[in-house]
């Protein structure tokens, strides 16, 4: 069984936004513990790829499964509670609320209490959310910035609230995690940092990683297989190698810019 | 009395020093020497030991010292408000204000989406309770004779309330399903729609009086039950705006989408918040119909929609503590400027101009309500307790 399931798998995804085609014939096949990228120029349809699983818009065509279980037509947060975590590349984090209530929020789903638990303080309600909290501490520890948890997210410089999007996602106990951009406006420093990052998480809960990235460094450093997008088809796909030798992929998306 | 005054100021002679300036010093002489000295000196002094006491109790158990604080506190009201019916009234006006100030906050505050439609809740709470117990207490032409035995009453009193707040949980969730659909202005276009029909729907039906009202509700209302419902509704709100599941509101309200990616259920959250605020404003308009006992639709208006939001906002959004304050200075307020009759409604619009200007979310916003911070010993004096 397992050999012939994929953790993710998405067939002949297709989508349109009014009469543009902005998805075409996307397949995609994600085993557990491996990481893979997806890159591609601006507008390719990277992210609206994430949104499309992810649930945030619906596929006009194909089909997408998890552990063989069928994701299309769900909401959100349904996809996120069976174990898709993600972080967005324009930073969607909750203004009014601290780091540590970040973290927390993203366990809502294991939150079994109930309303009578939220209106009355039962001792069921105060065991869950003090769970919550200790494994909340756990995950800002792995990303660095347990002493941040009671700042509010503005505060922080933009490394660090990449990190709080990161243990947000992780709250969720995802079997995959989708990083979109995640070093977007990242100095080199902060980008080492988050790349270590990323090689912990993988270590520790061996996730499956889907990752898109501008900076082929880091794409070519992690992942075991790229993929490239250009107006929203798949042009190439295989090892890191095998991407920066492919001509089509130095025609369309490197041009004749060297690999930094 | 030595001072010129004609009777005992009932809300701290704010309401003298209006219609009669001349008796400025003595109505300032008088709450300094009744209220300000001795609160500030028995507060000094007992600084020490009361701390002592709050430590001990602490030690023991918060929930004895909770109470502890709970029946001074209505020892308190009950004092100040034993001098005059005026006082008692306007008390239990504040209290039931404090009740929809702060449920109200859950859906503009803590949600962040506009309702108009809390008048309309009290009013289907206050009707709703009103015909429970006008009809099974009161010897009644409308509704006949009385069902049961006077003395069971103040035992069914809460349920009639209940059953007030459910009716108005079931508006709120006819209100909900059309508007949380998508975000944006929806909610605030639909719930004053509903505003306006509850009221011409009570308007209309003859049975409870229609524009005339519903009078002859029995006096169960007194002191001691609004001060308990009070409590009630803030200690059940405030659990669940800090629990996760209550702090989804506010993942709601600052990112959706992101609310979304991280297992929020955001329109089933947006639906029970919302029907959960109704119900206490329910509750609070059947406490209210008792008060005055007498309950009519058009006290269900525009114009007390334009008070409660004047409260939440005055007082501090996602804050309970900041709509405990808005509720109670704006409903003494309201009465301390009585005597300026019209002008009233230019100085209390200024205020709130003011706060808006100088303070955009309110006088305390985003600040939790934590009771064990409240009740702990401190170190600074002034503390009552």
């Amino acid at each position: 069984m397992r050999c012939s399931m994929s953790l993710l798998q998405v067939e002949r995804m297709t989508h349109y936004f009014g009469g543009l085609r902005a998805v075409h014939d996307y397949n995609l096949r994600i085993e557990s513990g491996q990481i893979r990228g997806l890159i591609g120029p601006n507008g390719a349809g990277k992210t609206t790829i994430f949104n499309l699983i992810t649930g945030i818009y619906q596929p006009s065509e194909g089909t997408i499964r998890l552990e063989g279980e069928n994701l299309v037509g769900l909401q959100p947060y349904q996809i996120a509670s069976v174990g898709l975590g993600r972080t967005f590349q324009n930073l969607l984090l909750w203004r009014h609320m601290s780091v540590l209530e970040h973290v927390l929020m993203a366990q809502y789903s294991r939150m079994t209490y109930g309303l009578i638990g939220a209106f009355f303080g039962t001792a069921k309600r105060k065991r869950q959310e003090s769970e919550a909290e200790e494994k909340a501490y756990r995950l800002l520890e792995l990303v660095g910035i347990t002493d941040l948890a009671d700042q509010n997210v503005l505060n922080l410089p933009y490394g660090d609230q990449r990190r709080v999007e990161m243990a947000r996602a992780l709250a969720i106990d995802p079997k995959i995690l989708f990083l979109d951009e995640p070093t977007a406006g990242m100095n080199p420093e902060e980008l080492i940092q988050m790349m270590e990052i990323i090689r912990q998480v993988h270590k520790e809960f061996g996730l499956a990683i889907f990752l898109i990235e501008h900076r082929l460094k880091m794409v070519m450093e992690l992942c075991e297989m790229i993929q490239t997008l250009v107006f929203g088809e798949v042009i190439a796909e295989g090892t890191p190698e095998e991407i920066q030798n492919n001509p089509k992929v130095i025609d369309a998306y490197l041009g004749k810019e060297a690999i930094d | 009395m030595g001072l010129g005054l004609s009777k005992i100021p009932a809300l701290f002679g704010f309401t003298i020093i209006l219609k009669y300036p001349v008796l400025f010093p003595s109505a300032v002489l008088y709450v300094l020497s009744i209220y300000l000295l001795p609160i500030v000196i028995v507060a000094r002094l007992s600084l020490a030991p009361t701390n002592w006491l709050a430590e001990k109790m602490m030690d023991y158990s918060m929930q004895g010292s909770v109470l502890v604080h709970l029946v001074l506190l209505y020892a308190i009201f009950h004092v100040w408000a034993g001098i005059s019916d005026y006082r008692e009234i306007s008390l239990k006006f504040t209290l039931i204000a404090i009740m929809v100030t702060v449920s109200l906050n859950v859906i503009n505050g803590y949600m962040g989406e506009f309702s108009c439609s809390h008048p309309g809740f009290m009013a289907l709470g206050a009707y709703t309770a009103s015909i429970f117990t006008v009809s099974l207490f009161v010897n009644d032409s409308q509704f006949g004779q009385a069902l049961l035995p006077s003395f069971l009453g103040p035992f069914v009193f809460p349920l009639g309330l209940i059953l007030g707040g459910l009716v108005a949980a079931v508006g709120a969730l006819i209100v909900a399903i059309p508007s949380f659909r998508t975000r944006g202005d929806y909610l605030a276009i639909i719930s004053l729609a509903f505003l306006f029909i509850v009221k011409s729907l009570i308007e209309n039906l003859e049975f409870v009086g229609g524009p005339r009202g519903l009078s002859s509700q029995p006096n169960w209302a007194n002191l001691p039950t609004v001060f308990a419902w009070t409590v009630v509704c803030i200690w059940v709100i405030n659990n669940f705006v800090r629990s996760i599941l209550g702090k989804a509101l506010n993942a709601v309200r600052d990112e959706e989408t992101a609310a979304n990616a991280m297992t929020v259920n955001t329109r089933r959250t947006k639906m029970v918040a919302f029907m959960f605020a109704a119900f206490w404003a329910g509750v609070a308009g059947g406490l209210f119909a008792h008060v005055l006992r007498y309950v009519n639709p058009s006290t269900f208006s525009i114009q007390k929609l334009a008070e409660v939001l004047a409260m939440v906002y005055f007082g501090g959004l996602n804050s309970v503590y900041g709509s405990i304050l808005g509720a109670v200075s704006l409903s003494l307020l309201g009465e301390a400027l009585r005597p300026l009759e019209l002008f009233k409604w230019i100085v209390i619009p200024l205020l709130l101009i003011l706060v808006m200007i100088y303070r955009p979310t309110g006088l305390i916003a985003f600040k939790e309500f934590d009771v064990k911070k409240l009740i702990r010993p401190r170190q600074r004096p002034g503390d009552e307790v």
